[in-house]
């Protein structure tokens, strides 16, 4: 899955877009994923443990759990992977270029 | 005539032990079974294990077949509760025929043991399995089967989004009336409830909740911080 969404960051490099990533990870596994897999973008980590307060709050049941939110903060997709993310992602983009 | 009467109870007592010795028989017979060829595969190199479990695997059909074939002969005995128990638990309520299920009904809906069978058939959704988890629900006087049967329901339901609002009356019913019904020591309709109510805020259309938290070096970010752009939240692990 990084591969597919480092490619998504580097297309959309200079548009109004990022992803955000959440770590249920331990320390030194997450700090280990960040590096091997190179993941530019930042990343909240949920206290070294499954069940923390970000994953608890976003009702995280598994993993990858994903949401597409828009400029405006309004929840617009949820569980889009892959192709479905792009197309997502790139919907939101017209949108705004729209208004 | 009460000698006539004293030997037909004991006749219908012995029927009864006959009965649950058979049926204890075959249960031991096939769990032994089951036993030895776990022995054998732990023995076994690990890569080799899995492959000589699914082979070895001596199937429950044949003990089934004849488990439900005394069942249907003694509905009511207490020995056939624990068969259908037994016949539910290793095959997740899939290997229970329709007469296991009316046996059930007419016989066993205020057995203190009811809960267990109605907990195996969380992935049991024959029309039998769903009118008998109603039952139960509408009619055993056992509280902790009601509530498991209300669990039930709703675990079948979860992730089934036309049935959203169906499962929403459950979680609220298991919160109104089993409150401290637990599974595996955990009280699950709080658990639930909660879960509802947190997807109802992540729903589509609704505002992201903000977030609050650290990078793993310690520095501070918030989900606002990104307001005006669009953010894919992806909550991911490596392992």
């Amino acid at each position: 899955m990084y591969p597919h969404e480092r490619s998504l960051v580097e297309r959309l490099k200079d548009k109004p877009f990022t992803i955000l990533g959440g770590s249920s990870d331990t320390d030194e596994k997450y700090k280990k994923a960040i590096k091997e897999n190179n993941i530019t973008w930042p990343s909240f980590w949920d206290g070294g443990k499954t069940g923390g307060p970000i994953a608890k709050a976003w009702a995280v049941r598994g993993w990858p759990t994903i949401y597409v939110i828009d400029a405006k903060g309004v929840i617009r997709y949820k569980n889009t992977r892959g192709k479905a993310m792009d197309e997502a992602v790139d919907a939101l983009l017209k949108e705004m270029e729209g208004e | 005539m009460l000698v006539a009467a004293t030997r037909l109870t004991v006749a219908q007592t012995d029927t009864k032990n006959k009965v649950a010795d058979q049926i204890s028989e075959l249960i031991a017979t096939q769990d032994a079974a089951v036993a030895k060829l776990m022995e054998e595969v732990r023995a076994l190199p690990r890569e080799q294990q899995r492959e000589a479990y699914q082979k070895g695997y001596p199937q429950p059909k044949d003990t089934i077949d004849a488990l439900s074939a005394i069942v249907r002969k003694n509905p009511a005995n207490e020995a056939s509760l624990k068969a259908i128990s037994w016949m539910s638990g290793r095959s997740r309520g899939r290997a229970l025929s329709p007469e296991m299920f009316a046996a059930l009904e007419e016989h066993h809906l205020n057995s203190s043991e009811l809960s267990t069978v109605v907990l195996s058939l969380y992935s049991a959704n024959s029309e039998e399995a769903q009118a008998f988890l109603a039952t139960v629900v509408e009619k055993s006087e056992v509280k902790e089967a009601q509530g498991s049967a209300l669990y039930v329901q709703a675990m079948q339901m979860e992730r089934d989004p036309v049935k959203a609002e169906e499962y929403k009356a459950i979680v609220e019913k298991l919160n109104a009336e089993h409150a401290d019904f637990e599974v595996r020591g955990r009280k699950v309709a709080a658990m639930m409830k909660a879960t509802v109510e947190a997807k109802e805020k992540l729903a589509i259309g609704k505002p992201a909740p903000e977030i609050i938290g650290k990078d793993v070096d310690g520095n501070e970010m918030k989900l606002s911080d990104y307001k005006g752009k669009i953010v894919v939240l992806d909550f991911w692990g490596d392992w």
